[in-house]
């Protein structure tokens, strides 16, 4: 069930309707149930993994929490008998022992993903290394069955294991309400990755119908079928075109598809996410917010704290800081400091941890080389922007840019492009393939295609262009609105029939003016595959 | 004359299979017309004589290699004038299937329209004995002499032969243990 | 009370508008592929017919009730559509049962040949017209291509929504009603194109029809035994696509096994006097009006001669009816001939 299916809106209608017809203690197990149903609908091997991560990251933190109660129970019954030194010995013993289940947890778990994400990429890249080194030996590819958005719900378990072991969230006693956080399915497919003690918050309280909240998640929604089926998958005729024939499609083309691919993705991930929060708030629920205008930000960086922004904190949370600290790092970091000096040697173990980190977030958008140097990619661009920061505030204090709109609006274009440069790796998906693309923006001059009806070759007409135009000034604007506060909240100050016809309107334009139905690809949420 | 703006576009040239073509012979559903063939089309763009070479089985008439997928005009082109035609309007739609007829009536050529709007070989078929396939064989002969020519890598279609290569499949049709039509099929516009 | 209608109204409002803008959608069938609208008008004339065609082009090209009438008295209509399949051909039969009961059914077997549905763009043209039933619920269900939604055809709107830039003043003038296009379910084409070099099928490796069509065959034929209703299967004398021996056969094995009568008038061609040369506009695909006529004063003189039709030209209100249609089709007659250009 794809949300963009008719079965998906009915399966969601009903699920409403039961939702608040049921007795309210009744609400959190009807969502499991409609979880595993959806889960079970898309392919009835998936429950198994799903529920092997979600008994195996249960029974660690509940093992966890055990020894952390015995810990407490140990100090408090002797706490005048033991020296301080005792204490800490013990204490250390504890976490030692926590510390081993933890990585029970953590081995096990990503194991299943490495396994069922890597091996074939294993596979490629031994017979590439036999190819060049002569070999004719071949390994076979294995028919592996991925569960649809493994990678979210693992990272999601992932993170209340850590939780557990940090001791920032207290271990899910009832197994049942731990299925759940693992397999909510509004974001079971493509996130955002909850923490438990966000997400637990609001999941398994009993919910009151409330008029506004169920109509501010049904406008959410609405809004984000319209960025997914007018926007997104009207684009996406044009991106498939070009990067379907390169050698056809070069030079501005490249360009063209570089500026779309950006947009359909902007408008299909968020648009998803729309309809997830949205769904989630019509149940009461709340869902941490995965995006916040990212095409507005004015360097790489801050486009990262803004940009599938739950992924993001994943990797600084529990890989970049972990790294950061670690003995080995501290070890390295003395090391380096000796040998290379101050300036340097400050900076390297930054730059591994930076390294893994952007290394981890490529790889685990997709097992192939062109994710790899994608996250490679945006490593190096902020590290080398990082650098550079010191003749930037130069310049900055020299012209006296700084706060100036035009100088603001620079760097947002700026920083889009780059962004967009670096995803043409996802679009093509093959790594020499897309240098070959993106070189030819600059030997192919052909400019005049943007004019000459040249585009109208994409399979999309001259309408189609217009609709996304006046759809990207929609979005634009509602951006820009969004900046000093809730849209929602400022369209409710506006009389009822204002509203009405707002989103009547939108309904109505996304059902005519939707890229959905015979003639167009039923296209999946981008974000599906990770 | 017909309505091009009735349904979405692209959809009228899906609707050739109307009631004037999609023999089981050939698969049935014509419902896909895929887009013509890159290098096919080129040789038309360019005016170019010199020919792609075909991916699957092909049929050499006169030095030149007739095979399935091809435009029809690079056909009409090569081939020189047919002996007979027949075009099959689809009912109510826009569309036409034609048949174009060569060597005797040896040489059956049958169209599809792409999306592009222009002809293409949907399938050649020899319907008696006065050509034989490159390979060397002729309706007629038996089935021994089929899997001698064209080998054991066949699928059993009725007790009929087909071989799939490329973009076609060879549908060698036997009845009581000879060959009575050789069909170059694209599998491009039938499954 | 104030928000419950506030939001009453809002629904009604938005549940109509939804309407209005599905009815703009639909296309209307008027202009070019008229034959898109045949199956709706068969529900506004009156449902006492006594002979019911189903059936594809093969029959609303090449009959003509108003022949049937103006010849025979036979109060006759068809419920043809483009492509119409053998299971479509079923359920309209069904859903027509539920108007009437005719004493004679024809319908015209090349449909035998197709097993599965072919065309989502047919398939809506010979199943949008109908009144809702479980007719057309089952007609729906048998003839959905991969990749359609029952949902689309209750809602056509999520269908045709791309129609948005195709949009005529058609679609505006006709938003309710559609004027008629067919006179009694025949299409009317006066023009010539003389068929020649019409090829043979190409050999075939399974020259039985398919298990989906007799199954088909058999709930006709059982329907219509049910409800005391004599069937007739008919070959249309239409030259392309080709029937072959093999298929003929199994059609005259049927109609003996089932006690049936089966008229192949490709055989009678002759008998009829059908010139191919004149009485076709499409090369032999289809008759024209001149070939019409002939195949209907020869298929009526059939039906008076054989089954308990008779002649109903002395009910006067029936008459007036049809002398309406009459006037019509003469004039359709008149407006052709000035579109093709041609003088008698």
């Amino acid at each position: 069930m794809l949300f963009a299916s008719y079965e998906f809106i009915g399966f969601v209608l009903v699920l409403f309707a039961l939702y608040y017809l049921v007795p309210k203690r009744c609400q959190w197990p009807l969502l499991l149930i409609a979880s595993y149903v959806f889960y079970f609908l898309a392919n009835p091997w998936y429950l198994v993994f799903i529920t092997v991560t979600s008994l195996t990251v249960y029974g660690c933190g509940l093992w966890m929490g055990k020894i952390a109660a015995t810990q407490k129970e140990y100090l408090s019954k002797n706490k005048e008998n033991l020296s301080k030194e005792d204490k800490k010995t013990y204490k250390n013993q504890m976490k030692q022992k926590k510390w081993r289940v933890l990585l029970l947890g953590l081995l096990f778990n990503l194991g299943i993903l490495a396994v069922i994400k890597y091996t074939n990429f294993t596979i490629y890249n031994i017979n590439s290394l036999l190819h060049i080194f002569g070999s004719k030996a071949r390994i076979g590819f294995i028919d592996i069955l991925m569960p649809m958005g493994i990678s979210f719900y693992t990272f999601q378990a992932l993170s209340y294991l850590i939780d557990t072991y940090r001791g920032t969230v207290e271990p899910e006693k009832n197994v049942f309400k731990f299925a759940l956080f693992v397999s909510f399915f509004p974001q079971l497919v493509q996130g955002p990755i909850s923490r438990f003690g966000d997400l637990s918050k609001t999941l398994y309280s009993k919910h009151k119908f409330d008029g506004k909240n169920v109509a501010f998640g049904f406008q959410r929604i609405l809004y984000g079928y319209f960025k997914k089926l007018v926007v997104a998958d009207r684009m996406l005729i044009a991106v498939k075109a070009i990067i379907a024939a390169p050698e056809n499609y070069q030079g501005a083309y490249v360009f063209v598809g570089m500026i779309f691919y950006a947009l359909e993705l902007y408008a299909d991930f968020t648009g998803g996410i729309d309809i997830t929060i949205g769904i989630a708030q019509v149940l009461g629920i709340e869902v941490t917010e995965n995006f916040r205008r990212p095409f507005f930000s004015k360097n790489i960086k801050e486009y990262w704290n803004r940009w599938h922004i739950t992924m993001g904190t994943w990797f600084t949370e529990y890989i970049f800081y972990p790294i950061s600290v670690c003995k080995p790092m501290l070890k390295f970091s003395k090391f380096s400091r000796k040998h290379f000096g101050d300036v340097i040697g400050k900076r390297m173990p930054v730059y591994l941890a930076s390294f893994v980190v952007w290394f981890a977030t490529g790889i685990w958008h997709g097992a192939s080389w062109n994710f790899i140097v994608w996250g490679l990619g945006n490593f190096v661009v902020i590290m080398i922007s990082q650098e550079l920061e010191p003749l930037y505030r130069k310049f900055h204090n020299r012209f006296h840019v700084d706060g100036h709109t035009s100088y603001k609006a620079f760097c947002v274009i700026r920083t889009f492009l780059l962004m967009s440069a670096l995803r043409t790796f996802d679009c093509y998906r093959d790594v020499p393939l897309t240098f070959r693309m993106f070189g030819t923006i600059f030997t192919n001059w052909n400019w005049h295609i943007l004019w000459d009806g040249s585009l109208l070759s994409l399979g999309l007409s001259l309408y189609d262009y217009i609709i996304l135009a006046v759809c990207v000034v929609i979005l634009t604007s509602v951006s820009l609105a969004g900046r000093t506060g809730s849209v929602r909240e400022k369209l409710l100050k506006k009389p009822y029939p204002v509203r009405f016809v707002i989103f009547y309107g939108l309904l109505v334009c996304i059902i005519i003016f939707g890229a959905y139905g015979i003639g167009f690809d039923a296209s999946q949420f981008i974000y599906n595959q990770f | 004359m017909k309505i091009r703006n009735l349904l979405i576009a692209g959809l009228a040239t899906a609707l050739l299979c109307g009631c004037s073509s999609g023999e089981k012979s050939i698969g049935g559903n014509n419902e896909e017309a895929p887009a013509p063939v890159e290098t096919a089309t080129q040789d038309v763009a360019q005016g170019d004589t010199a020919q792609a070479a075909p991916t699957g089985y092909y049929l050499t008439v006169n030095d030149y290699k007739l095979a399935v997928d091809q435009p029809m005009e690079t056909v009409i082109a090569s081939m020189g004038k047919e002996e007979s035609y027949f075009e099959a309007p689809a009912c109510a739609f826009d569309g036409v299937e034609k048949t174009y007829t060569y060597n005797n009536g040896a040489i059956e050529v049958r169209t599809y329209i792409a999306a592009d709007g222009k002809d293409y070989v949907n399938f050649v078929v020899l319907k008696n004995d006065l050509v034989s396939t490159d390979e060397g064989l002729s309706v007629g002969d038996n089935t021994e002499k089929v899997k001698q020519v064209y080998g054991e890598d066949y699928k059993d279609n009725n007790g009929s032969f087909e071989y799939t290569k490329g973009n076609m499949k060879l549908l060698i049709v036997i009845e009581e243990d000879a060959v009575v039509s050789i069909q170059y099929i694209s599998t491009a516009v039938n499954n | 009370m104030k928000n419950f209608l506030k939001i009453t109204i809002s629904l009604l409002i938005g549940i109509a508008g939804l309407f209005l803008i599905q009815r703009i959608f639909l296309p209307k069938y008027t202009k070019d592929v008229v034959e898109g609208s045949f199956i709706e008008e068969y529900y506004d004339d009156k449902p006492d017919h006594d002979v019911v065609f189903i059936g594809d082009c093969e029959v609303y090209e090449n009959f003509s009730p108003v022949e049937l009438w103006q010849k025979y008295g036979i109060n006759s209509y068809i419920r043809g559509s483009a492509q119409q399949l053998i299971w479509q051909s079923y359920y309209l039969l069904e859903d027509t049962l539920k108007y009437e009961k005719p004493k004679v059914v024809v319908f015209n077997v090349l449909s035998m040949k197709y097993n599965e549905p072919q065309n989502e763009a047919y398939n809506r043209m010979s199943i949008e017209g109908m009144r809702w039933s479980m007719s057309k619920v089952n007609n729906i269900n048998a003839s959905m291509m991969e990749d359609e939604h029952f949902v689309e055809y209750v809602f056509p709107l999520l269908r045709y929504h791309s129609r948005w830039n195709d949009l005529t003043s058609d679609d505006f003038t006709y938003i309710f009603d559609t004027p008629h296009e067919s006179f009694k379910g025949y299409y009317m084409r006066i023009d010539e194109k003389a068929a020649s070099n019409v090829p043979e099928g190409p050999a075939l490796t399974d020259y039985n029809f398919g298990e989906n069509s007799y199954y088909y065959l058999d709930k006709i034929t059982k329907l219509c035994k049910d409800n005391d209703i004599e069937l007739i299967l008919i070959k249309a004398p239409s030259l392309y696509p080709y029937w072959y021996d093999q298929w003929d056969k199994q059609m005259v094995d049927y109609a003996k096994e089932h006690d049936l009568t089966y008229i192949n008038f490709l055989e009678l061609t002759d008998e009829i006097g059908i010139d191919f040369e004149h009485d076709t506009y499409d090369g032999g695909l289809h008759l024209n009006l001149s070939g019409a006529i002939k195949l209907s004063d020869y298929f009526g003189q059939y039906i008076i001669d054989n089954t308990a039709v008779t002649d109903r030209r002395g009910e006067a209100e029936l008459s007036a009816k049809w002398d309406k249609v009459i006037a019509e089709y003469n004039q359709e007659i008149e407006n052709q001939k000035k579109e093709y250009n041609i003088t008698d």
